[in-house]
């Protein structure tokens, strides 16, 4: 067995101080090598925190905000972190929560009704595609929210709606780009079911917590740093 | 207050007896490093010091209490492993900070200690990284940013270097040099490496078989080694011995070589004096031997020599000649100019105003007051 303890303890080939930090892609591909472990366990830690289905919005900000850590190479004590942030924002988030959860309900009960009006007087197509923006727009701003909300500490809901807000218009595309991939992650495991059963116990959620926190940051950062400077 | 006293300290696995009732005083912010050779006891010495093996006899006093039976958790020290034995699966920021958890020091308090620790040793890029990655320089100094969250009065390390190579060693030494000055706390410091020893240490004590030989400044011992083993131990390449009779000559007392007459100083003549005949070893460094003759010494106090050549090592700065002198082997420290090679006879000068005399049969120095040099 001395193999396994010699390929545990070995020297490894050193991280230079001044090497160029990853960006982008890289970035990512680097937080998903360091933190696979970690990964499956928030996923497991999230499960567990939304059995009582009231506390989801709490467990799915303190999910990002675990992430958020994570992508900013914080050091992270996963239970004790994600609590704290489960505790400390889990009225915010729960109000959040039921907003976005109200307006996706609105967006997707009127999306149907505006499509059918379209079909018959044009002059609905415009509210359809509008209701269509903020149905797809939502889901952005709720982790740009909730990102905002793990960044902004000590800011007034109206700026960390500012912030977050400013944060989806800035960079739409890489949340677009992340809402995809945890779309398609969703869809593997429809399609590929029974054989993907245990995707979501391991991944899906806070896989998808992380691609949404890594896509909205830089957008949340910008937004910070806007209003830093407006104060 | 941490000096830290061993008082007839001893040691023993069954009828073994490792640690033969040493004493010894560290006081309060010395720099000490135990030294000698493998199985000379200066682990289980340090081990003993750290409580984490059982003391058989004597007192081990830590600042005014003893503490033979105190746990190693609660004597205000903290260790260094040779291996750093750092936790795997913790990054640097856990292991840093796993010892103060465990005695449930407040989470604010923890993360200031880790970072000021990691901004002392220059890891703070390293905080959010598992072992795995980390060179053997690296982990060195987590394993010490480890031991300096703590801010224990004591740091024990025990061969801390040895798994580096060279050039980090080297760089590292200098490192825990500095750190020593800046943290100001008492540092006992384990090494088989002699080079080790004499550029980091106060004082440093020289172990062999389980007894103290002596312990005094890095340069008393370089130059007044008290037997045969510190004089061979201390210094490298080490120094050469020869055995001599004592004889008298015209001009006072004088070391007999293999037939030729080695003039003694006046420090080791007075040691040996009434002696005549009397067996003993004399120990010359290999920086004693010259090409030419010396001009800061004495003519009286030179002889000339000559060394057969076996091996002539360059080493950049100097020149090590490897070779016989009559039917001993000796080692010359020469200039890089120096053309010598293998199988060459070479004419040197043998400085003995810097010798040593040893008795042959107890191996101990002969000497009274060297002059002050």
């Amino acid at each position: 067995m001395n193999w396994v303890a010699n390929f545990y303890f070995r020297e490894g080939p050193g991280i230079d101080k001044d090497a160029p930090k990853p960006e982008g892609l890289r970035l990512l591909g680097a937080v998903l090598v360091r933190e696979w472990w970690d990964l499956l366990r928030l996923n497991v830690l999230f499960i567990a925190a939304c059995l009582p289905l009231v506390t989801v919005p709490a467990a799915y900000f303190a999910s990002v905000s675990v992430c958020v850590a994570m992508i900013e190479d914080r050091n992270v004590y996963l239970w004790r972190d994600f609590w704290d942030a489960f505790r400390s924002r889990f009225w915010a988030a729960t109000l959040g929560g039921v907003v976005f959860a109200a307006a996706g309900a609105l967006a997707w009960l009127a999306l149907p009704a505006y499509a059918a009006e379209a079909r018959s007087n044009l002059v609905f197509a415009v509210p359809f595609a509008l209701v269509l923006a903020v149905s797809v727009l939502l889901p952005l701003l709720a982790s740009s929210f909730l990102v905002s909300l793990a960044k902004a500490k000590g800011r007034s809901a109206g700026q960390v709606i500012r912030i977050s807000a400013l944060a989806v218009l800035a960079r739409p595309l890489p949340g677009l780009a992340a809402l995809s991939v945890v779309g398609a992650l969703w869809l593997a495991h429809i399609l590929f079911y029974p054989v993907s059963v245990f995707l979501p116990v391991l991944v899906n959620f806070s896989l998808g917590a992380l691609l949404m926190s890594f896509a909205m940051l830089k957008g949340v950062e910008l937004g910070c740093s806007q209003a830093a400077r407006k104060q | 207050m941490a000096g830290i006293s061993l008082r007839k300290l001893r040691k023993t696995y069954g009828e073994l007896r490792v640690i033969h009732d040493i004493d010894l005083e560290i006081a309060d912010k010395e720099f000490i490093i135990l030294v000698g050779p493998s199985g000379c006891g200066k682990s289980t010495t340090l081990r003993m010091i750290a409580g984490l093996e059982e003391i058989s006899g004597g007192d081990l006093v830590i600042g005014d209490t003893i503490v033979n039976d105190v746990p190693s958790k609660d004597r205000d020290i903290a260790m260094v492993f040779q291996n750093y034995a750092l936790y795997p699966h913790m990054t640097v920021y856990k292991n840093m900070a796993f010892g103060l958890e465990l005695r449930r020091h407040p989470r604010e308090e923890i993360d200031r200690k880790v970072k000021d620790a990691a901004e002392v040793l220059d890891i703070t890029h390293l905080l959010n990284r598992k072992p795995k990655a980390l060179s053997g320089g690296q982990r060195q100094r987590v394993a010490l940013g480890r031991a300096m969250v703590r801010s224990p009065e004591v740091f024990l390390l025990d061969e801390p270097l040895s798994n580096l190579d060279a050039k980090l060693r080297t760089a590292m030494r200098a490192e825990i040099t500095k750190l020593h000055r800046r943290l100001d706390a008492t540092f006992i410091y384990v090494t088989h490496d002699q080079v080790e020893a004499m550029t980091m240490a106060d004082r440093i004590v020289v172990m062999k078989d389980g007894y103290i030989q002596q312990v005094d400044t890095p340069q008393v011992l370089y130059d007044e080694p008290a037997n045969v083993f510190v004089a061979g131990f201390i210094g490298a390449p080490q120094m050469n011995f020869l055995d001599v009779v004592i004889r008298k000559t015209a001009g006072g007392l004088a070391a007999e070589y293999e037939g030729q007459l080695l003039p003694l100083p006046e420090h080791l003549a007075r040691a040996v004096s009434g002696h005549e005949g009397r067996n003993c070893v004399l120990g010359l460094r290999p920086e004693n031997f010259h090409e030419r003759p010396p001009v800061d010494v004495d003519p009286a106090l030179t002889a000339p020599v000559e060394m057969s050549v076996e091996l002539a090592e360059p080493m950049g700065a100097e020149v090590h000649l490897n070779g016989k002198l009559g039917s001993q082997g000796i080692i010359a420290r020469v200039s890089p100019r120096c053309r010598a090679r293998t199988g060459d006879t070479v004419p040197l000068i043998a400085d003995l105003s810097a010798a040593h005399l040893f008795d042959k049969e107890t191996e101990i120095a002969l000497r009274t007051g060297r002059p002050a040099q």
